[in-house]
């Protein structure tokens, strides 16, 4: 399996689940990131390319689409797909915080 | 205004030589605005001063969004060169890439392609040399043949075993 086999299998790495997040709203791509920046407290940075290559991905994957609009100014959003991959992506983070916690405790 | 040309150590090869090369000339008020000396060095034009880092990005279909996104990250345009895209910024801007995903894709397609080129000029060259060893052409006919089909060999090896070598140092430490 290819390193980015995570888009086709629903899979996500934490980039990706970040910009689907800050995409559940219409979002142009440049927004994405002070979108995160700001909701994240300066905790989540996103490089231009790193989140050039993860919007392109991520619409591949037909994850997000690409709404009518300006060519330069293209405003991206979930799908469908994509909000069903999101929520499958948290439930999964959340037991594995649950789990931490359980083990952390009996520590 | 007057320009310099320095040497490039090959972006393939040492990316990091040559844009640290480009920020240590910004900081003599020497700008780059070009590439020289027949593509193995790059042209810097007097201007004032500045403090900047300096990086690089490929992409082969880069749209005006492409560009808005690198602006709104506080990364500024400096020259274009086919799929190569050099950019500066302020000193403690994010980096370009943020994780190793953008830039090992950005190394394997130039792997890919640079393999492609390879193949194709080492098969030529082998060829030319198989002609050559067959016909009993003049000398300096032979020799010369040799030498122009060497050429892409070299030009394309040598990118090759750069990005393939950035590659492996990347898939090692993530």
């Amino acid at each position: 399996m290819g390193r980015n086999s995570g888009y086709q299998s629903g899979d996500l790495v934490d980039t990706a689940l970040h910009v689907l997040l800050a995409l559940v709203h219409p979002r142009h791509g440049y927004a994405v990131m002070h979108f995160l920046e700001q909701e994240s407290e300066g905790a989540i940075t996103l490089g231009p390319a790193s989140l050039y290559t993860t919007l392109k991905k991520l619409a591949v994957a037909g994850l997000i689409k690409e709404l009518e609009g300006d060519e330069s100014r293209r405003t991206y959003h979930l799908t469908a797909k994509g909000h069903e991959v999101l929520v499958r992506n948290i439930e999964r983070r959340r037991q594995l915080l649950v789990m931490a916690d359980h083990i952390m405790e009996e520590a | 205004m007057s320009t310099t040309n320095k040497m490039s150590n090959g972006l393939a090869v040492s990316p990091e030589k040559d844009l640290a090369m480009f920020a240590d000339m910004a900081g003599q008020g020497k700008h780059l605005n070009g590439i020289a000396k027949l593509g193995h060095g790059w042209s810097f034009v007097d201007g004032v001063p500045e403090e900047a880092v300096f990086d690089l990005a490929y992409e082969s279909n880069a749209s005006s969004e492409y560009f808005d996104i690198f602006q709104a990250a506080g990364w500024e345009l400096v020259i274009s060169m086919g799929d190569v895209h050099i950019f500066k910024a302020v000193p403690g801007t994010a980096p370009i890439h943020t994780n190793a995903e953008s830039r090992r894709d950005e190394l394997t397609r130039n792997r890919d392609r640079y393999l492609r080129y390879s193949v194709i000029a080492l098969i030529a060259f082998l060829l030319v040399g198989l002609g050559v060893r067959v016909a009993s052409w003049n000398e300096w006919l032979e020799l010369s043949l040799l030498m122009v089909f060497a050429f892409p060999v070299v030009y394309t090896v040598v990118p090759l075993v750069g990005y393939w070598s950035h590659l492996n140092k990347l898939n090692r430490s993530s």
